[in-house]
């Protein structure tokens, strides 16, 4: 089965939440090689928000195939490709990421294997009710994707929080993520 | 030496500023995980653990950090850190 993990920062809000220039910070989170790009970079905020979300949806695809959950953003490592192409290393695994963005948010998926067909929104979202919205936004496209009744589709989230799509209670054979941050959410799904 | 609760409420005083559910974080206990229950966003989680390393004084390595999902391990690391002190 083919799986996905996504991740959506707001940066205004991320501007707000968090203050990466605090002491230890930045060494709790990235290796030497991360900190480097972040050195380097002409946007240090952006390039800091951007290995976030790589690492996060990394770890979302990860904890899918390796029950056990855990804190340690330094146990994976993020190489940059390109502006959009990365890749994320946790112990033997690999995956690739695709991020975008804009000055207002940045958007990464991962995938174990990259030419996989993904489908992904981003959108714009009011606080509050972020889940909910985000789980509304998913049922009503894929129900337009699949013409399938969207008062029969729901979103169930296993024992390990991974959430699944179901039809009359059957749980469909696509894998999802969901992501959700200040005004901002997403979903991505792929077809297995 | 500090008891439990003093722990337990050492605790919740560093993680107030960062929770997104106030139910969770009025009825936490040993049990409450950061992110499920409290809603931290896991950003804030580093700032959780820096929160501790300076009111304790004490210094989390990333091996233990990899458990401190919840409350319970929180107090467990702190306490093995404190008594290595």
């Amino acid at each position: 089965m083919q799986r996905i993990g996504n991740d959506i920062v707001d940066l205004k809000v991320a501007a707000t939440e968090s203050n990466w220039q605090r002491k230890g910070f930045l060494n709790k989170i990235f290796t030497a090689k991360e900190q480097e790009y972040i050195h380097n970079s002409d946007n240090k905020f952006n390039t800091v928000w951007r290995l976030w979300s790589m690492k996060e949806s990394a770890y979302k695809l990860y904890i899918q195939q390796n029950a056990e959950r855990f804190f340690n953003p330094k146990k994976l490592e993020c190489t940059i490709f390109s502006e959009n192409d990365g890749q994320v290393i946790i112990g033997a695994s690999s995956f690739s990421t695709s991020t975008k963005g804009n000055d207002s948010f940045i958007f990464s998926t991962a995938l174990v294997d990259k030419s996989t067909t993904v489908i992904s929104c981003d959108f714009k979202i009011k606080r509050g009710t972020q889940s909910e919205q985000t789980y509304d936004a998913i049922i009503q496209y894929f129900a337009q994707l699949t013409g399938s009744k969207l008062s029969k589709l729901t979103i169930h989230k296993s024992t390990n929080h991974i959430p699944y799509l179901y039809f009359r209670n059957k749980q469909l054979p696509w894998s999802i993520s969901l992501s959700h941050h200040g005004t901002f959410g997403a979903f991505s799904l792929i077809k297995n | 030496m500090r008891t439990n609760e003093q722990m337990i409420s050492d605790l919740k005083e560093i993680v107030k500023p960062y929770i997104q559910n106030q139910h969770g974080f009025d009825s936490l206990t040993e049990e409450t995980d950061f992110i499920n229950d409290l809603k931290i966003n896991s950003a804030n989680l580093v700032d959780v653990v820096l929160d501790i390393e300076d009111k304790f004084d004490i210094e989390i390595d990333n091996d233990s950090m990899d458990k401190m999902l919840n409350v319970k391990a929180a107090l467990e690391i702190i306490e093995t850190k404190l008594s290595e002190k």
